[in-house]
C-alpha cells in the first residue's frame, strides 16, 4: 500500500506453523455430553416419525416393530460416532491465535488471530448444565461465519482462556501505541 | 465542521414519515386481517350491520394515524459530540442505539419515487457488530443527510491518520471513476442473466418437444417433413415455434426493463477517501463506503459480457448481515481500464496482478463427476421401478454439469504475494478476486475423507463480508497458506474495518 513500509523478508520454514500444534483435550465429560445430546436429539426425531406413521398411516401399523428396529439401528452407529468425535476434537492456545479441530471424516480446523476478535462470551445450555461444561463464544466482526465456539470447557478453563486472550489483545493494543 | 451545527440537536425526521409509517401499519393490519374481513362481509348475517365492519376499520385508521404520529414524534436522532451516531425511538419504552463513527461501514440514500418528491432520502447506517446494529432513517431531509455523511465519512481515528501520514494528499477531491451511458445500460441489459433464461427455454423447450414426442407428435413431424400437408402438425409446429419465440422475448424485455430500472444513470465516483455508488430510476440509491472499510474487490462477467468487453465489479464491505447483496457495492458494465482505476487508488500506483497462478488438483473434476453421477442412478434407479420415465434431458442436464465442472476446475486457480490473495475462477465467464491478506478474520483447513486420501485440502478465509475458498490444493501448500495467512494478520497493523 504504502511505499516506504518495511518488511523484512521471512522464509516460510520459520514461519511458525499450525501443523505442529500439540491440542488440547476437551473435558472428559464432553464424552457423555455429545452422546447425551445426539441421543436426545435424533430419538426425539425418530420418535417424531414413528408417532406420524403410527396415526397417518394405519396400514403401516403391523410393521411398527420393523420400523422400530430401523429407527434403533440408525441410532446406534450416530452415537458411537458422538462418543467418537470427543477424540477427534481439541484446541490450541498460542501467544497470538487459538486454534479449534473437530470432526471424523469431516475435518475441520479453524485459527482465529486474537486481534480479529470483537468480544467473548461464555455460555453454558441445559444439557451443559448437567455435565458442569462451559461454551467459550469467540466473536468476530462482520456475521457469524468466522466466529469460532469452543465447546466442553469446565468453568475454571473457560474462565482461564477468556482472561488470557483478553489480556494478550490488550497487551498488543500497548504495544502499537 | 462546527459542532453547533444543527445536526448535534437532537431532531426528528421530515414528516413524510409519518406518511410512510401510516402506509406502512396499513399494509402490516390489511395484510393479517384481510381475510377475516372479507369472510365476515360475505356472511349474510353481517350484511345487514355492515356499517359496524366500517366503523371498526374507520377507528383502526384513526388508531394507526395517531400512533404513526406518537411514533414519529417519539423517534429522535443526532450526532454526538464524542463522535456517535444516535438514534433514540420507541413509543412506549424509548430505547437508544448509538453507534461510534469508526464502526460505521457504509451510509447508504435510498429515494423512491415519494421521497424524490419530497426531497427527502431513506438514510442507511450500516455497521460490522455480530449482533445486528443497524440505523435507518426512512425519511429525513436530503441537505441534512449529507451533511450527516460528510461528517461520518470525514471522521477518522487518531490512530489511522499517523499511520496513514506518508499519504499527504488529503485534499477534498471528487471525480466520476464510471458512468454508466445509456447505450451501455442497453447492452448490460441485454447480457445480463440472458444465460439463464436461455438454458431455461432451452430446457423448456427441450421438455415440451419431448413429452410431444411420446404422445405421438413425433409421427405428425415426420408425416409434415415428408412433405404430407398435414394441416394439424403444420399448425402446431408453427405453434410451438410462435410461443418459444415469443417467451424469448419476453424475458429478453423483462431483463432489459429491470436492468434499465435498476441501473439507470449508474455512476461511481470517488469523494475524498471513500466509494459512492449511486443508481436507479424510481428509486434512486446511493451507498458510499469508506476505502478501509473495503474488504474485497472482485470482478467477472458471463459468456456474453465477455465478448462485449464488459464485467461487473464488485466492492464488498464489511457488515453485520451475511447477504453478499446487501454488502456490496455491484458497479455493472465496467471494462478492464475502470478497474485498473479502482485497484490503484484502492491498493496504489504499484499494485500489479502476479503473472503466474497456480492451478487445484484435478480431483475436484473427479469428485464433482461422482456427487453428480449420483442424483444420475437415483433417476434411473426410479425409472426402472416405474416410477418415472426416460427423458433425454437427463442426459442433456448430465453433460451439462461434466461441461459446468470441467470449466470449474480449469478455471479455478489461485496466487498470493506479500500483501494480497488472488483468486481466479469461472465457469463459462470469467471471475477474479483480490483479497487483502489484512481483512481476513480466520482461516480455516478442511478435509474430507477422499482429500486426505490424495494429500489435498480446501483453504477457507472468513472475512468481514463473506468468504473466499481455494478447493482441492495440495495439504501442504494449504498449509503454508494458512501459516503464512496468520502470520501476516498476527503483524497487521493496518485498520481492517
Amino acid at each position: 500500500m504504502s511505499m516506504n513500509f518495511t518488511n523484512p523478508q521471512i522464509s516460510i520454514d520459520q514461519l511458525p506453523s499450525t501443523a505442529t500444534l500439540e491440542y488440547e483435550p476437551l473435558e472428559k465429560s464432553f464424552e457423555w455430553y455429545s452422546m447425551t445430546s445426539t441421543l436426545i436429539s435424533i430419538l426425539l426425531l425418530e420418535i417424531g416419525l414413528l408417532c406420524a406413521i403410527y396415526f397417518i398411516a394405519d396400514e403401516s401399523r403391523q410393521y411398527l416393530i420393523f420400523f422400530v428396529f430401523i429407527a434403533v439401528l440408525i441410532l446406534l452407529p450416530l452415537i458411537f460416532f458422538a462418543k467418537l468425535s470427543y477424540k477427534y476434537e481439541g484446541y490450541a492456545v498460542r501467544q497470538r491465535d487459538i486454534t479449534y479441530k473437530s470432526g471424523i471424516f469431516f475435518k475441520v480446523i479453524t485459527t482465529l488471530p486474537y486481534n480479529r476478535i470483537q468480544h467473548m462470551e461464555i455460555s453454558q445450555g441445559p444439557l451443559e448444565k448437567l455435565f458442569k461444561l462451559y461454551t467459550l463464544s469467540l466473536f468476530t466482526a462482520g456475521g457469524s461465519g468466522s466466529d469460532v465456539q469452543v465447546h466442553g470447557l469446565s468453568q475454571e478453563k473457560a474462565n482461564d482462556m477468556k482472561a488470557y486472550i483478553s489480556e494478550s489483545t490488550v497487551k498488543k493494543v500497548d504495544e502499537e501505541k | 465542521m462546527k459542532k453547533n451545527s444543527s445536526i448535534y440537536k437532537s431532531a426528528r425526521q421530515s414528516a413524510i414519515y409519518g406518511l410512510f409509517e401510516v402506509f406502512r401499519l396499513i399494509k402490516v393490519f390489511a395484510t393479517a386481517f384481510i381475510i377475516p374481513i372479507v369472510s365476515l362481509l360475505r356472511d349474510s348475517r353481517v350484511a345487514s350491520k355492515v356499517y359496524y365492519v366500517h366503523l371498526g376499520m374507520i377507528l383502526l385508521l384513526i388508531f394507526i394515524i395517531f400512533f404513526a404520529i406518537v411514533k414519529y414524534w417519539r423517534f429522535t436522532y443526532y450526532l454526538s459530540v464524542d463522535n456517535e451516531f444516535i438514534v433514540e425511538e420507541g413509543v412506549f419504552s424509548r430505547s437508544k442505539i448509538s453507534i461510534p463513527f469508526d464502526r460505521i461501514q457504509s451510509v447508504d440514500f435510498e429515494q423512491n419515487l415519494i421521497h424524490q418528491i419530497f426531497g427527502v432520502v431513506k438514510l442507511k447506517i450500516d455497521t460490522a457488530g455480530s449482533k445486528n446494529e443497524e440505523a435507518s432513517l426512512r425519511a429525513i431531509d436530503i441537505n441534512k443527510a449529507k451533511l450527516i455523511k460528510s461528517v461520518i465519512l470525514s471522521y477518522s481515528k487518531d490512530v489511522t491518520t499517523v499511520e496513514e501520514s506518508e499519504e499527504v494528499e488529503k485534499v477534498e477531491t471528487e471525480h466520476t471513476i464510471f458512468q454508466l451511458d445509456t447505450f451501455s445500460l442497453v447492452k448490460v441489459g441485454l447480457t445480463k442473466n440472458v444465460f439463464s433464461s436461455l438454458l431455461l427455454i432451452i430446457a423448456l423447450g427441450y421438455q415440451i418437444i419431448d413429452n410431444l414426442n411420446q404422445v405421438g407428435f413425433k409421427d405428425s413431424v415426420k408425416n409434415y417433413i415428408d412433405g404430407a400437408t398435414n394441416e394439424i402438425a403444420k399448425t402446431d409446429t408453427i405453434f410451438i415455434v410462435i410461443v418459444l419465440g415469443i417467451f424469448i422475448f419476453i424475458s429478453f424485455i423483462v431483463n432489459l426493463i429491470r436492468a434499465v430500472i435498476t441501473h439507470f444513470e449508474l455512476r461511481l465516483e470517488r469523494q475524498n477517501d471513500s466509494f459512492v455508488l449511486s443508481q436507479g430510476l424510481f428509486n434512486r440509491r446511493i451507498s458510499t463506503a469508506k476505502e478501509s472499510k473495503i474488504q474485497t474487490l472482485s470482478w467477472n462477467n458471463n459468456l456474453f459480457e465477455g465478448f462485449l468487453k464488459m464485467n461487473e465489479l464488485v466492492i464488498k464491505h464489511a457488515s453485520a448481515s451475511e447477504a453478499t447483496k446487501k454488502n456490496s457495492m455491484i458497479v455493472l458494465g465496467v471494462n478492464k481500464m475502470h478497474i485498473q482505476t479502482v485497484m490503484t487508488m484502492l491498493f496504489g500506483k504499484h499494485f500489479s496482478i502476479p503473472q503466474e497462478f497456480s492451478s487445484v488438483s484435478r480431483k475436484l473434476f473427479y469428485r464433482l463427476i461422482l456427487l453428480a453421477t449420483l442424483p444420475l442412478c437415483l433417476y434411473f434407479g426410479l425409472i426402472y421401478l416405474k416410477v418415472l420415465f426416460y427423458s433425454n434431458l437427463s442426459i442433456f442436464i448430465f453433460g451439462f454439469a461434466v461441461l459446468t465442472f470441467h470449466y470449474y476446475q480449469k478455471k479455478k486457480c489461485f496466487a498470493i504475494d506479500n500483501d494480497f490473495l488472488y483468486i481466479k475462477g469461472g465457469v463459462f465467464g470469467y471471475s477474479q478476486v483480490i483479497l487483502p491478506l489484512h481483512t481476513v478474520n480466520n482461516v480455516t483447513l478442511k478435509s474430507t475423507p477422499y482429500q486426505r486420501q490424495n494429500n489435498l485440502a480446501t483453504i477457507k478465509l472468513y472475512h468481514g463480508a463473506g468468504f473466499e475458498s481455494i478447493p482441492y490444493i495440495d495439504f501442504s501448500t494449504a498449509q503454508i497458506l494458512a501459516d503464512f495467512i496468520l502470520y501476516k494478520i498476527e503483524i497487521s497493523k493496518k485498520v481492517w474495518m
